[in-house]
């Protein structure tokens, strides 16, 4: 939508009947919004004691149908619209094919000289404000609410708190799950929307076996997984983000060290249940973290979960001279390699070996 | 106060354990997680699958594939679903008769339960493992093993497929089967990869389908009529059709269509067509609309079925009508002739607007056809000009304006088949002429129609004299008027009314100028109209056509009897003769009237001779007038009419002379038309070879009639004479156009 306003000055001398200005004067706007082109002319009558407005749109059979409104206001004293002195009109769809025009006649009086509210006294005597405002709307859309505004609906960016929020009220969850390794603590959650973001979830609550019966007492005991990652897990499958990193404590280096092996934790749990975007954000935040006393873990980590672009940035980590002397002299990572992923550290050495005859 | 010392650093309770790279160490650890896995599959198999714990078999799996044992993991699960597959097998070999397709189905339900189960629990190695290691998924895998142990295994692909389509075969004769088994089995080879559905089942169907088909149509054509059997391989398509709907594949429907068309149709269309007593030609001449729909819809599929079809129907159309047009006793009656022209015209547009679809390709050969045989007889345009004139004479009084058009406008398709236009054209003149000139023309607007319909089809020239001889009768019209206006008081009260027509020479059909005696009376009243014609025309000629007017008589008869009798112009002469003689012989009365004898004697027939219609009496009362006979007037005549019409003027079908004369006229007329084309070509081209000049002089005068090339040939001589065109020197093939 575009709009413009254009603020009228009319001197109140011109509705005295003693005014000495025996001829009709006025004064016009003509802007030009869109394309179209529009002229807004007021005039005064000292005879009448009237000042009135015309708007108009000329004639134009090349435009399109158009949504306008139009709106004049008297201003009081300290510049603001009065309601009661409001003259509107609204035009949907409209066809251009011949002059458009609305008046507006007596839209001051006479009588108005007596309300001292309503002008304002100044170098040149008092003086009424009048505000006049055109707003255009193309034909596409249609028009809603008053003439002034047209509404439009905020885009949605609430959908997954709201169903985070939802997580963590557990209304109407239907299952429970149980960490055997963590003590028994249980996390409640819905199947369908487990069902909808896993497909190891649908399978199992969709399916045909144990967990698949339709009693809202099913617990479902899971082995191997902390608490903690299991819950970032189901948070992550509502919300589709990863709850915020551990605050940051005196010891920097130590927190680093345990948010990165948060992210190794989820990155395997985003594995085994196949939340893609999970495991592809936890290899971004490890990316960012890759050094010569984590590597080792990290390309055993992208072995066993099959993290191709984790482990090409931990070969272009050790491409480097100094990072491959700081990993070969200070860590045991090759004693690792070699006991985990034979394979990967033959692959490694390969590359090493093009990179130094280069 | 004592003062402290810095503040110590304080450290969180709780710390997170590091990630441990769990590496199973267990020399059993394969053995044992496969014994999970292999007995829950054992259970998923017996319909067990509700005790079984997902999340312990799922992590189960995923942990031999974290530890690398996956190609072991793939192996096994190979194994043992070919295992359970083996067991199906037994029992699905072992069901009787009809329980084998049963037990197929319901087998192979189970295989798919259990094959879902299983790629769910295997699906980390299903999203990790084998796409890598470009195996087959679980699922696949499965379907795989279940093509090749059981549906392809010796002792069950042969029954399987026997019993399909033994199922199809009771089907066809008339059974009852189960189709929800037949859709459920199509399904599942389908399901196993459409190549098992066309290499082990389609192929051999279709092969079956050919055997039935060629023996049902062998035994069909022996007994059946041609409708008969076309009815029933159409029954046969509509089955085939529906069968594939019911529970065959939607590809397959093309298939066994082009198979049945093959068999019943396409391997014995000629026999069908030519079928003695009910084949096509039967069909056409019976009117059988919705045998010879079914018969183009169902060949509609055959390469050249419609082809054929159009052959054989151009040549019944082409014997049929030869027949017609060749027919002696048809000849004797012109328009009768033409009406069964038009019938049999009718009746085709009928049959391929009805039964062919309106088949642009039918209306073409139909068009051929009668372009073939209605130029055989040389006689068609004469015939359909004495049609045209046997409608125009009776006009609205035998039809409605509307019908007549009809009529009209489907002679007019007849015309346009005749290749001698020119030829119509002379008899349609005199016809005309005739009937204009005879007062018999019904209408006016009907006759001006006709013009407009023969000015569209050959343009102005061809009609340009046709208007002319309308304009003439107008202008006469117009001229006895302006004579009666400025004579009448100069004429006696008892003179005869006048009548006269001007005809323009060359408007109108040559007629031999033959002058007879006038009776006085009527010589004292055209002598004046000459006098005033040539009084308002100067430069003209006036020739007066005796042979051609009719006239009133007022006749009072020895008995008392009064008559008015419509006679020719001649019969008016020789009747006058008699207001001052009672006897005359016909030597007097043709030295009197001085009438041609041969028009006087069929003048005096037919007042003398023609019952009913006796004015005259004849001594002695023979057939054959004789320069002897002696004539008087019949005193005793009696007729129950007041108006009596004697020896009306009609256009009568040419003798043989009269046709050899009008077909000599014609060839005559149509040198100078040769020889305009021939200079008109060479003017354009200057210098042309003989052949071309030939090629060219047919294109252009095609439309009217088809030129003799003999005569083309002459007129290039006679042009060359007259110097209109010269040889060229070094190639006598060769003409130059002289300017």
């Amino acid at each position: 939508m575009e709009s413009e306003h254009h603020l009228f000055e009319i001197a109140a001398a011109r509705l005295e009947r003693s005014s000495a200005f025996l001829d009709e004067d006025y004064c016009s706007w003509s802007p030009c919004i869109q394309g179209y082109h529009w002229r807004c002319v007021c005039s005064a009558d000292p005879a009448a004691g009237t000042a009135s407005f015309t708007v108009s749109l000329p004639y134009s059979s090349t435009r399109e149908p158009l949504n306008a409104s139009f709106k004049l206001s008297l201003l009081d004293r300290g510049g603001l619209p009065v309601p009661s002195r409001t003259r509107a009109t609204l035009f949907q769809n409209c066809l251009i094919q011949q002059m458009w025009q609305w008046e507006c006649p007596g839209f001051l009086t006479r009588d108005d000289l007596e309300r001292h509210e309503y002008y304002l006294d100044s170098d040149g005597g008092r003086c009424f404000r009048v505000r006049c405002d055109i707003a255009i709307k193309p034909f596409a859309a249609a028009t809603a609410g008053d003439g002034d505004a047209f509404v439009a609906a905020p885009p949605s960016d609430d959908l997954h708190r709201h169903l985070g929020d939802l997580l963590a009220r557990k209304d109407g969850a239907d299952v429970t799950f149980q960490l055997v390794d963590a003590g028994g603590e249980t996390f409640s959650a819905h199947r369908c929307v487990l069902a909808a973001r896993s497909p190891v979830f649908r399978a199992q609550l969709f399916g045909e076996m144990m967990e698949s019966s339709k009693g809202t007492g099913v617990v479902i005991p899971v082995e191997d997984m902390e608490a903690q990652v299991f819950s970032a897990l189901l948070a992550f499958i509502y919300t589709d983000s990863l709850p915020p990193e551990t605050g940051s404590g005196d010891d920097d280096d130590d927190d680093d060290d345990e948010a990165m092996v948060q992210y190794q934790l989820l990155l395997a749990a985003a594995d085994r249940y196949g939340v893609d975007r999970m495991k592809l954000v936890c290899q971004e935040k490890l990316c960012k973290h890759i050094r010569a006393d984590s590597v080792a873990t990290m390309l055993v980590l992208a072995d066993r979960h099959h993290c191709p672009a984790l482990k090409e940035a931990c070969f272009r980590f050790l491409s480097s001279s100094g990072n491959l002397g700081s990993f070969t002299q200070t860590t045991d990572g090759f004693e690792v390699l070699n006991a985990s992923c034979p394979a990967v550290l033959k692959e490694l050495l390969a590359k090493l070996a093009t990179v130094l005859i280069f | 106060m004592l003062n402290g010392g810095g503040g110590g650093q304080k450290k969180r309770n709780t710390k997170i354990e590091p990630y441990r790279h769990r590496v199973e160490t267990d020399p059993k650890f394969f053995d044992k997680s496969w014994r999970k896995l292999h007995d829950a599959i054992r259970e998923i198999y017996n319909h067990n699958a509700s005790g079984l714990s997902f999340e312990e078999l799922y992590r189960t799996a995923y942990n031999m594939v974290l530890n690398k044992f996956a190609p072991q993991l793939y192996e096994k699960l190979t194994e043992n679903m070919k295992g359970h597959l083996e067991e199906m097998r037994t029992c699905i070999e072992a069901a009787q008769g009809g329980l084998f397709l049963e037990e197929l189905q319901r087998k192979w339900n189970d295989h798919n339960k259990a094959l879902t189960m299983i790629r769910d629990i295997l699906m980390y190695m299903d999203r990790t493992y084998i796409p890598t290691n470009k195996k087959t998924p679980v699922f696949e895998h499965g379907l795989e093993l279940w093509r090749d142990t059981i549906v392809r295994s010796p002792m069950i692909q042969g029954r399987l497929f026997d019993t399909l389509l033994e199922l199809i075969h009771r089907e066809r004769t008339g059974d009852v089967i189960n189709r929800g088994l037949m859709r459920t089995t199509t399904k599942m080879l389908m399901d196993l990869g459409l190549s098992v559905y066309q290499d082990d089942f389609e192929r051999p169907f279709l092969e079956v389908s050919a055997s039935f088909y060629s023996g049902e149509s062998q035994q069909f054509i022996e007994c059946c009529t041609c409708g008969e059997y076309l009815k029933q391989a159409e029954r046969r398509l509509h089955e085939e059709s529906e069968r594939v709907s019911q529970y065959l594949d939607a590809k397959t429907n093309e298939k066994i269509t082009a198979v049945v068309v093959k068999e019943m149709l396409a391997n014995h269309m000629q026999r069908l067509i030519l079928m003695e007593n009910s084949g096509l030609v039967n069909m056409l001449v019976e009117d059988r609309y919705e045998d010879l729909t079914r018969m183009y819809t169902l060949f509609n599929h055959v390469p050249d079925g419609l082809a054929t079809i159009r052959s054989v129907m151009v040549s019944h159309i082409k014997d049929t009508g030869k027949s017609l047009v060749t027919d002696p006793e048809r000849l004797k009656d012109p328009v009768d002739f033409v009406q069964r022209l038009l019938n049999m015209k009718d009746k085709y547009d009928n049959i391929i607007n009805v039964s062919f679809s309106n088949d642009k390709s039918f209306l073409n050969a139909l068009n051929s056809s009668f372009e073939n045989f209605i130029n055989l007889n040389n006689r068609s345009p004469e015939f359909i000009s004495l049609f045209v004139d046997d409608k125009l004479r009776k006009g609205v009084k035998e039809a409605n304006e509307e019908d007549l058009e009809t009529v009209l406008d489907k002679v007019m398709m007849l015309f346009r088949y005749l290749q001698e236009k020119d030829l119509f054209e002379k008899y349609y003149k005199q016809h005309l002429a005739k009937r204009l000139l005879s007062g018999k023309a019904a209408s006016d607007d009907s006759e001006r129609s006709m013009l407009v319909k023969l000015k569209t089809e050959c343009g102005y020239q061809f009609t340009s004299k046709l208007e002319g001889m309308f304009t003439d009768l107008k202008t006469s019209q117009d001229t006895t008027q302006g004579f009666y206006a400025s004579t009448s008081s100069e004429l006696p009260a008892d003179a005869p009314t006048m009548s006269v027509q001007i005809l323009t020479t060359g408007s109108w059909p040559t007629q031999t100028c033959n002058t007879c005696n006038l009776p006085p009376e009527i010589v004292s009243v055209s002598e004046k109209f000459r006098s005033y014609y040539l009084g308002t025309h100067n430069g003209r000629r006036l020739t007066w056509q005796t042979n051609m007017g009719t006239a009133d008589i007022k006749v009072t008869f020895g008995n008392g009897s009064k008559h008015e009798l419509n006679v020719s112009t001649y019969q008016m002469c020789v009747l006058m003769l008699f207001n001052s003689a009672d006897v005359l012989t016909y030597r007097e009365i043709e030295q009197s009237t001085a009438i041609p004898a041969a028009d006087l004697k069929r003048c005096l027939q037919s007042l003398a001779l023609v019952k009913g219609k006796q004015v005259l009496r004849k001594e002695p009362m023979s057939r054959d007038i004789a320069d002897d006979d002696s004539f008087c007037v019949n005193d005793k005549f009696t007729s129950k009419l007041f108006k009596v019409k004697i020896g009306t003027v009609v256009a009568q079908k040419e003798t043989d002379p009269e046709k050899l004369e009008t077909r000599q006229r014609v060839e005559e007329d149509r040198k100078p038309q040769i020889e305009a084309a021939i200079v008109r070509i060479m003017k354009s081209r200057r210098v042309l070879d003989h052949n071309s000049i030939m090629t060219e002089v047919t294109k252009q005068l095609q439309p009217r009639f088809m030129p003799n090339p003999v005569v083309i040939k002459k007129r290039i001589e006679s042009l060359i004479e007259r110097d209109f065109l010269e040889r060229d020197k070094t190639d006598r093939k060769m003409y130059r156009y002289l300017a």
